[in-house]
This record gives C-alpha cells, sequence and structure tokens, in this order.
C-alpha cells in the first residue's frame, strides 16, 4: 500500500474547517464624489432647460458649475497617495508609554501624483486612550509628489496593553469633486505602563542573607551597623579598634558591627476578582488598579535598591515574573504588570500550586489582595503557617461597596465588614501583618514589627 | 412595595443617570472639540442655500411663512448632511422656485443680476458643500485647504461675473436676439462643457 492510499491520511480532523479565502483589503482607488454628480446634472439639466425655454439666465446659472468643475478637473490625479503607520520614535513594532503620557504614532503620506491632495486622518482608540483634539480625526493638505508625517496621539488614562487605531485615510482631490475609496490601517498596540504609587520605606527587611545590600543581616561584617563592643582578637583589624572604652578599660576594645545584605522579595499578587470602576490615572481605583499600582511601587522600591525582586499573580493566568534587581528589572517589572489582566470568569487557582512556586524560606513574601475570596484567605494563612515572613496588603479601595439593591442591603454589607475584620484579626493571630495600602511609607510599621519579631 | 419591585425601580432610575451622564459628558466632549472650520463651510452652506431661495421668488412669496420653512428645511438639511442628496435638494428647489416664480408672476421682470447673484451664492454653497462633505464637525482643518477652496471660488465668481458682463452687453445692444442667443449660448456651453469633461476624465498622464 502506498502513502496515499493510507486511509488513516485520508480521515477528516476533528474539527473540519471549511477553507475561507484570507480576507485582503480592496486596492485603493479614486472615484468621483455626489458633488461631481451634483455638479454635472445641475449644469446639463439648466442647459437642456435653457435650450428648451429659451431663457439666457439659466445659462448664467449654469456657467459657474460649468467653469468650476472644468478648473478643478484639470488637476485630477490619477495615482492613489499611500499611507503607512510608523511608532513616533524608532521603529519598534508596539508603542510604550506611560500612565498619564502620550501615545503617540505616525501615518506617513506619500502622495506620488503631481497635483496636490487633501488627506483625511480618522482615529480610533481604546476608551482608555484619550484621543487629542485635532490628533484623531484631521484633515491635511499634501503637497504635489510629496509626503508628509502627520501625528495621532492621544492621553492613557490606564495602564495594560490598548490599540491605538484603526487609522483611516481618504484622500480628496479636485475640491471635492474626487476622492479615494478608504485605506484602513490596523493600528498598533500602545502599552501603558503603571505609574506607581510613591513608596520609600526606611526599615531594613528581615531575613537579609543575600551577598551584599542595604539590609542589616545578623551575620557579623564590615559596615556601620553596630553589633557590640567586644574584647580585641587577633585578627580584628586596628581601625575597628575603640580606642575611647579601651581607655577607660585599660583593655583593647573594638566595635564589631553587623554586615549589610540584600534579600529576596516576592510579591503576590491576588488578581481573582475586581470590584470597583476604574476611573483612569486620575479617577477612582478600582482593586486591580491599586494592586499593579501598589506592586509597581513596592517592586520599583526594593529593586533599586538592590535586593531581588519576583512577582506571582495568583490569579487565572498564573504568571511569574523572573527575580532580578536594578533599574532595568523595576522596568521589566512595570512592563509585566502592565499585561495583567482579570478574566471575568477566571479559572480558581490553587494556594498549594503558588505555595510551591514561592523562593526560599527565607525571602520575604508581600501578598497584594483584597481578601475576598477563602483561597486568598487560605494562601496567607499557609504562607503564615509555614514560617515564612508574610506581608499582607489589603487592595480593596475603601470606596467600593456593593450597590444598593433592597434596604436590607446596608445591614447585609454592614455584616460582611464586621466579617471580613474578623478575619483581618485571625490572620493578624496568624503572625501575618496585614496593612491597608496607603502609598508612601505605608509599610514601615508593619516591616518594623516583622523586624522585631525577627530579632527578639 | 416589594424588594423586588423595589430593586427594579432602583435599578431604572441608575439607568437614567447613567445615560444622563453619557450625554452630558457626550455634549461636553463635542463642545470641547468642535473645529471652527467645517462648522463656519457648513454654516456657510445653510446661508447661501437660504438666501438663495429667497432671492429666486417674488417679495411676496418669500414672506410667505410655508415657503420660508421648506427653504430653511432644505438649507439646514443641506447644512447637517452636505455629503448626502440634500444639496442637490435644495438647488434643485431653488432653481424650481426661480422658474415657478416666472411662471406664475407676470408682472416679475427678474434681471440678468438677480440671475448672477442667484448663480454665485448656489455655486458657493454646491463647492462648500463639496469641500465639507466628508469632514466632521470636530476634524480640524489644513487653512491650506480653506485657502484654496477660497482661490478657486474667488475665480469661478469672477469668471461668472465676466459672463454675466458678456452677456448684459449682447442683450443690451441685439434686444431681439435674447431667446435666439440663449438657444446659441446654451447649445455651445453644453458642447464646451462635454468636451472638456470628457478630455478631462479621459486624461491619462
Amino acid at each position: 500500500m502506498t502513502i496515499a492510499r493510507d486511509p488513516v491520511l485520508s480521515l477528516r480532523t476533528d474539527s473540519a474547517q471549511p477553507l475561507r479565502r484570507a480576507q485582503t483589503e480592496p486596492p485603493v482607488t479614486w472615484r468621483r464624489t455626489k458633488a461631481l454628480t451634483r455638479a454635472v446634472a445641475i449644469v446639463a439639466v439648466c442647459l437642456l432647460a435653457a435650450v428648451a425655454f429659451g431663457r439666457i439666465d439659466l445659462v448664467l446659472i449654469a456657467a459657474p458649475f460649468a467653469i468650476g468643475t472644468a478648473v478643478l478637473l484639470q488637476q485630477r490625479p490619477t495615482r492613489v497617495p499611500h499611507a503607512r503607520l510608523a511608532p513616533l520614535e524608532g521603529d519598534a513594532d508596539d508603542l510604550t508609554c506611560a500612565e498619564g503620557g502620550t501615545a503617540a504614532a505616525r501615518v506617513i503620506v506619500a502622495n506620488p501624483d503631481p497635483a496636490a491632495v487633501t488627506a483625511l486622518v480618522t482615529a480610533a482608540a481604546d476608551p482608555w486612550i484619550d484621543l487629542h483634539t485635532g490628533k484623531g480625526d484631521f484633515a491635511e493638505r499634501i503637497g504635489p509628489a510629496s509626503g508628509r508625517d502627520l501625528v495621532v496621539a492621544g492621553t492613557a488614562r490606564r495602564w495594560g496593553e490598548h490599540h491605538l487605531g484603526p487609522v483611516h485615510v481618504r484622500s480628496i482631490a479636485c475640491g471635492g469633486l474626487l476622492e479615494t475609496t478608504v485605506q484602513r490601517l490596523p493600528g498598533a498596540t500602545a502599552w501603558v505602563l503603571p505609574v506607581p504609587d510613591w513608596f520609600d520605606s526606611a526599615e531594613s527587611l528581615p531575613f537579609a542573607d543575600g551577598v551584599t545590600g542595604v539590609h542589616r543581616s545578623r551575620r557579623g561584617g564590615d559596615s556601620g551597623e553596630l553589633a557590640e563592643v567586644r574584647l580585641y582578637q587577633p585578627g580584628d583589624r586596628l581601625r575597628r579598634i575603640d580606642w575611647r572604652t579601651s581607655m577607660r578599660t585599660r583593655d583593647l576594645y573594638v566595635n564589631a558591627t553587623l554586615s549589610e545584605r540584600d534579600t529576596d522579595v516576592t510579591l503576590v499578587l491576588d488578581l481573582q476578582v475586581e470590584a470597583g470602576v476604574s476611573g483612569g490615572v486620575d479617577g477612582a481605583a478600582s482593586i486591580a488598579d491599586l494592586t499593579v499600582r501598589a506592586a509597581g511601587a513596592v517592586a520599583s522600591h526594593y529593586a533599586l535598591q538592590g535586593d531581588r525582586t519576583a512577582c506571582i499573580e495568583f490569579g487565572a493566568r498564573g504568571r511569574r515574573m523572573r527575580a532580578g534587581a536594578g533599574r532595568r528589572h523595576a522596568a521589566a517589572t512595570l512592563r509585566w504588570l502592565a499585561s495583567v489582566e482579570v478574566p471575568p470568569d477566571p479559572i480558581p487557582p490553587s494556594p498549594e500550586l503558588l505555595r510551591r512556586q514561592l523562593a526560599g524560606q527565607r525571602s520575604l513574601n508581600v501578598v497584594f489582595t483584597p481578601l475576598l475570596t477563602d483561597r486568598s484567605i487560605a494562601l496567607v494563612a499557609a504562607i503564615a503557617r509555614a514560617g515564612r515572613p508574610v506581608l499582607c496588603v489589603d487592595t480593596l479601595p475603601p470606596h467600593v461597596s456593593p450597590p444598593r439593591r433592597t434596604h436590607w442591603t446596608p445591614y447585609a454589607e454592614r455584616l460582611w465588614r464586621l466579617s471580613r475584620d474578623n478575619t483581618v484579626m485571625e490572620l493578624r493571630d496568624l503572625g501575618v501583618a496585614v496593612e491597608p495600602w496607603r502609598g508612601s511609607a505605608s509599610l514601615d510599621a508593619v516591616l518594623a514589627e516583622l523586624n522585631r519579631r525577627r530579632y527578639r | 412595595m416589594t424588594d423586588v419591585q423595589r430593586g427594579l425601580l432602583q435599578a431604572l432610575r441608575d439607568g437614567a443617570r447613567e445615560r444622563a451622564k453619557a450625554t452630558r459628558s457626550g455634549s461636553v466632549t463635542w463642545a470641547r472639540r468642535v473645529a471652527p472650520a467645517p462648522v463656519l463651510l457648513r454654516l456657510l452652506v445653510a446661508l447661501t442655500l437660504f438666501t438663495a431661495s429667497e432671492l429666486a421668488v417674488p417679495p411676496e412669496w418669500a414672506g410667505a411663512g410655508l415657503y420660508v420653512a421648506v427653504a430653511a428645511l432644505a438649507a439646514l438639511a443641506a447644512a447637517l448632511a452636505p455629503a448626502g442628496p440634500a444639496t442637490l435638494v435644495a438647488i434643485a428647489f431653488t432653481l424650481g422656485a426661480w422658474l415657478l416664480g416666472d411662471a406664475f408672476d407676470g408682472d416679475r421682470s427678474p434681471t440678468l443680476w438677480t440671475a448672477t447673484v442667484l448663480a454665485c451664492l448656489l455655486y458657493t454653497a454646491h463647492s462648500a458643500a463639496a469641500v465639507a462633505q466628508r469632514f466632521r464637525t470636530t476634524t480640524a482643518m489644513d487653512g491650506e485647504i480653506i485657502l484654496t477652496w477660497a482661490k478657486h471660488l474667488g475665480l469661478v465668481l469672477a469668471s461668472t461675473v465676466g459672463t454675466a458682463l458678456t452677456l448684459a452687453l449682447f442683450t443690451a445692444y441685439f434686444t431681439g436676439l435674447t431667446a435666439g442667443l440663449a438657444v446659441g449660448a446654451g447649445i455651445v456651453a453644453a458642447v464646451t462643457v462635454i468636451y472638456v469633461l470628457a478630455r478631462s476624465l479621459h486624461k491619462t498622464s
């Protein structure tokens, strides 16, 4: 049996789809407008009536239409202008900007014809990109045999993956008597990075056991953090001798210091549920907004400080950002945070699976959660029971409340909030520091508490 | 009132409030984005068409409420939708009124200059509608577009006045030749226009 006759090869696939021809854009061509039809019709009717009724005034009425149309059509273009989309700077495929910044692209229109044309550019964008006045719907004159760079721009109002486009370009010539069919440019993806809240923390982190950093560790070493004043031992450096104590006690004493090291910080983002209506960078924040901006702030602070920072999603997608430090890693983390999504009907994530992804036993785990699901509470409790240092940042915005449906709604909400407070207290009993996100220095108190517990 | 009814009422109230808010914000956005050039062009279309239709008929017709309402409606429709057939309808209405006014009002003797003004007004409306037909009221227009249109309009209106002057001279010196001149001029003009249009449309280079 030959291969061609093998019955297995001629079986139909499970999802047999009829072959469809690929959708291609129709070619752009010149065509007449209703204005040209109108002018020709008026001229014809007026001249016919003038001949029929012997009226000289109708000839006069038809005269400007005939003269104007003839003059305009003398400069009739034959070749079609070509438009393409390009980023404002460089040649990357997608655009990147910060929240509240400007997402912009260039529309390059080239007119190969010796007749001047008018390019009408009409752009659309995501609801989160607010097109600037005059930068999303405008008409520009393109000179004969020349090209122009036109800018389509808008304000990006919220972090995430947005789309700038499609952009429709139509060319008009001969004073509106001729026009091209619409050339549709598909647009470009605009990555809008979250603008993290301002966060600064003067507190050291517990379990600083890396190589070098800014946190006080439990091991001795050269640094400025005083551990004790002790008797001189052979091998101690002479510049460490505490001369004042030595003079007083008549024995050689040295200042022993603790080394300063870096640590691992793992940020866990609870993305199971979304609540609240996001108002963009200047408006109210939803749970996802608060989570992303708070995580961005904490990640940027520690990554720039030299600590290894990793991010893990506790949601349907379960993505993970590798650990790293430095300015580039902080920028990469913001880009990773910009692609956070909360699907409307997510697959519930597994706390056990996430626990296995956490770094070593000695890293600081910061869980950003609105504490709205049992799974997230179970996750936080499980991390705490395992003896890992865990910090819980409450990301439920204070203004978010269920819609009022009956007169029982406020009472039900009050009961629910009391129950949530009880859950928070139970977590605190387990040793979890729960703190609502308040921006700058909002975690100092709980970090100090963690340190005290560590060095007790 | 039961809880279900109260909830339904609340949902209806919320919906109405959201719709009102969306309408208000839409109006505010439009007012913020509106561009002067396309709006002025549309205003020019409406004004010239209305003036032409008032000029085309005897004064007693021009003052009649029904005529004014129909003329205003036609002019307004042409200004609101310059890309549609409304402009042609408004021009045809004016021309019809011009011919009917002559037919039914025997005492009226429209001068050549009235016809010239009418022709200028109608062509201004037509060319403004042709420029504005693809522009929305929020389209920011390059000043060069308006300048080119204004230069073209000035050239055509000057030619029309020149044509009228030539015709006036002819009709003044050869009074009996008006009807014959109309027929001759009409035929010559028709042949010229057909030739020019055909040449322009078949121009390959």
